[in-house]
């Protein structure tokens, strides 16, 4: 379950909105028109079963990024294949081997029992009766979230939630996981319990993982590869041994680094 | 009074902001009033004399309905308040040095101007200058006109305080939803939304006009097209001041008792 | 069936927040019955518009109040569309390998709407007792007729209407006057409404060609056979609604949120 993405390139039309009424309507209707290139000739490839971190400055590419990796958004040029499919085409196919946990938004039914969700989920996904079963029990045990089953997600913590999110995503055996922030907020231990999960996934299934996130931790104990996004283009791709290296210092910190790499790109 | 005029000064720009979805919202008004107009012509033309009015007088009612929509209408909460009152965080409104009653009141009349500046002046423009059947008339002589303004700002005023006074009501209530779907849908009925009051049948029209949904917007609309003229105009106005005060009056009991209520109990 | 959970889904809701779905129930009966009242003292003072009386319009008001209540419950999803997308609730429906359309509809079903489907029907019911219509099979089969399509094109509209949301999330109130005006104009048969309107309503949005020449051979105000046929040909009202549904959609995935 590989991704490859080729030269791919995504604009937005750039509103100015301080331009005033008038100037606002001819400029929707003139053809030259302002763009903003969110992506901008970005390749990279990931490999079956990688962990891998995609980091960079927010508004640098990132969720577009993801969306368009999970189908939501077309690019507009390049190549984006995702186990020899373009996610954007043939939509439904493609979400079925794709789990997505957003950390803000919540995937569950907010004033449901976590439970019910889960059973939705089993039918929108289709998924096989002993695979759900299996699933399941598996999840709820190593995620830990066996007792809030039966609660309605809108009175879980936000660890709970998380971890019940992140149980919701799995459900149907996904190949690949997109995983947006999934440690924000929550505490230490939480984030132990979590990150230690992950790890296990990954050498268990074999899934195919993509973590974005801000907290160096997560970074430190779980990806394989760390792949830097600024200004649309991959600034850099490779290990963190590399990136080290890469900075110039051994003995920096990955913190340090990353803030580095940040005040390097683009203007803040 | 200087916090009013606060208020409504913010309350203007906000809707300023919004200016484009309230331009094409004065297009889907036009089309709307136009179509009412057909509707009661064709009734019209079906039975000249059941007709309770004359037809000028309801092209006016119609294109009023639609240019003070925002200005007179019941379903314009303020949620802030209704959340505060619920989890009692209103007990925190108290530590300032503000009336509870007045403040409310404020805001929601604030409110009320801020959304009809930008809509109403375009609307009345435009009504005035559309072919028949659809033209609005000027009034009458000045005097009606002048009338129709102190007419009409006595149902904005009456009409934020029966607002008011349903925020009032919630103080006891807590749960605001039952208090404002039956305002809502009762006082929609009877402010001449679903018809003008002037239709109601014959032997209603005594009860209908002694309410207070008839004075908001129902007397100044009959006033401006001269429906209701010479004496009639002083005991119209003089019903739309009884409310006034009777709302007033209450509501201001009400709320001395329910913020005693909120200080003894602590929200 | 997916379906089914859907609805159990949808139930559950309700029984959650019981207290405010009744009051939604009674506040939507409130407003139905207001509208009911409305005409009755329209009709009372003037025993006749257009040519119909009081029977027939309130025939004709409780078909296109049925059908739209359906509608409107059924498709409520579509009706919240800019709230759907603004809240990123949309994007996780395409997250799902399932049909968008059939997410929307099912996550977001009123079932509140229950009460004025409810209060139509009853009064349907009654108006079809004290109307003076000479009924016949094919008149019976024309009435089912109306309601299926009327319902389906107050759907199509429904979809138009998110489809157009899908490009411009704040200027689309003018139009929310074809979903709530044809409820609100769609008491009186069409014709009152002059010939500019029936006109539109024959050849843009075609209304007319479900509701109204239908009706009109139901009350005998024609015999043209061919009045039924026509909600039929109205069935076409798919095609331009499939078109801006899924250049809305196109739109949406090429231009992000």
């Amino acid at each position: 379950m590989s991704i490859e993405v080729r030269n791919l390139s995504k604009r937005f039309v750039k509103y100015e909105n301080n331009k005033g009424f008038i100037k606002n309507v001819y400029s929707y209707f003139s053809p030259k028109r302002n763009y903003k290139y969110a992506l901008r000739d970005l390749s990279f490839k990931i490999n079956d079963g990688e962990i891998v971190g995609y980091l960079g400055k927010n508004g640098a590419g990132k969720s577009t990024t993801i969306k368009i990796l999970s189908g939501i958004m077309k690019a507009d040029d390049g190549i984006c294949l995702v186990d020899d499919r373009t996610p954007w085409i043939n939509r439904k196919e493609h979400v079925q081997t794709i789990g997505v946990v957003f950390g803000q938004k919540s995937n569950l039914w907010w004033d449901l029992p976590v439970i019910d969700s889960f059973n939705l989920l089993n039918a929108i996904y289709k998924i096989p009766k002993s695979s759900y079963e299996k699933n399941l029990s598996y999840l709820a045990k190593e995620l830990d979230i066996i007792k809030l089953l039966d609660q309605p997600v809108r009175t879980l913590s936000l660890g709970q939630r998380m971890r019940c999110e992140i149980a919701a995503s799995l459900l149907h055996s996904p190949k690949i996981l997109f995983l947006d922030e999934p440690t924000i907020g929550l505490d230490a231990l939480s984030k132990k319990k979590v990150r230690a999960f992950i790890k296990k996934l990954n050498k268990t299934q074999n899934t195919t993982i993509i973590l974005t996130t801000h907290d160096t931790q997560d970074l430190e104990a779980l990806v394989d590869r760390i792949l830097f996004i600024d200004e649309g283009k991959i600034l850099f791709d490779g290990t963190i041994p590399e990136l080290k290296l890469f900075s110039g210092d051994q003995n920096q910190s990955l913190d340090d680094i990353l803030i580095g790499l940040y005040q390097m790109s683009g203007d803040d | 009074m200087k916090t009013l005029l606060c208020i409504i000064r913010l309350k203007i720009k906000n809707t300023y902001q919004f200016r484009i979805a309230s331009l094409s919202g004065v297009i889907t008004q036009l089309l709307w009033g136009m179509l009412q107009i057909i509707l009661f012509k064709a009734f019209y033309e079906a039975n000249p004399n059941a007709f309770p009015i004359e037809f000028n007088a309801l092209v006016a009612y119609v294109w009023f309905q639609q240019a003070f929509f925002s200005m007179l209408g019941l379903w314009n909460w303020n949620y802030e308040i209704f959340q505060k009152i619920k989890n009692g965080n209103i007990a925190y409104d108290l530590t300032k040095p503000i009336n509870l009653q007045f403040y409310w009141f404020s805001m929601d009349i604030g409110d009320r101007i801020g959304r009809t500046i930008l809509k109403t002046p375009i609307i009345i423009v435009i009504a005035l200058i559309l072919p028949e059947p659809f033209r609005l008339y000027l009034p009458e002589n000045s005097a009606t006109f002048l009338a129709y303004i102190i007419s009409i700002t006595l149902g904005t005023i009456l009409c934020s305080l029966l607002s008011t006074f349903i925020y009032v009501l919630t103080l006891f209530t807590i749960e605001s939803d039952g208090l404002k779907l039956l305002y809502q849908s009762i006082g929609d009925f009877l402010i001449g939304n679903v018809i003008p009051l002037p239709f109601f049948p014959d032997i209603l029209q005594p009860i209908i006009i002694a309410l207070p949904f008839a004075s908001i917007a129902n007397t100044p609309f009959l006033i401006y097209s001269g429906t209701i003229d010479g004496d009639k105009i002083a005991i119209f106005i003089g019903i739309q001041c009884f409310w006034i005060i009777a709302i007033f009056i209450i509501s201001k009991i009400l709320e001395k008792l329910g913020t005693k209520n909120i200080s003894i109990q602590g929200g | 069936m997916i379906i089914l959970n859907y609805l159990k889904i949808s139930f559950k809701k309700i029984i959650l927040y019981k207290k405010s779905f009744y009051l939604s129930l009674i506040g939507q009966f409130l407003v139905t019955f207001s509208a009911f009242i409305g005409v009755l003292f329209m009709l009372h003072r003037f025993e006749k518009i257009n040519g119909y009386t009081l029977s027939e319009i309130l025939l004709f008001f409780s078909i296109t109040l049925f059908s739209f209540s359906i509608a409107e419950g059924v498709f409520k999803g579509f009706d919240r569309f800019p709230v759907l997308i603004k809240q990123g609730t949309l994007d996780s429906y395409l997250i799902r390998p399932q049909n968008l359309i059939i997410q929307v509809i099912a996550n977001n079903l009123d079932l509140t709407k229950i009460g004025r489907v409810l209060q139509s029907l009853l009064m349907f019911i009654y108006c079809i007792f004290y109307s003076d219509v000479n009924w016949s099979v094919l008149k019976m089969f024309t009435l089912l007729l109306i309601i299926i399509t009327s319902c389906l094109i107050f759907s199509c509209l429904y979809i138009i209407y998110a489809g157009i949301c899908f490009f411009t999330l704040d200027k689309v109130e003018i139009f929310n006057l074809l979903t709530q005006g044809s409820r609100e104009f769609g008491k009186y048969p069409i014709d009152v409404y002059g010939d500019f309107v029936l006109k539109f309503s024959t050849f843009f949005i075609p209304f007319a060609l479900v509701q109204y020449y239908p009706y009109l051979y139901i009350i005998d105000h024609s015999d043209n056979i061919i009045f039924v046929t026509l909600p039929f040909i109205s069935i076409l009202f798919i095609i331009p609604t499939t078109i801006i549904w899924k250049l809305g959609l196109r739109n949406y995935q090429s231009s992000g949120s």
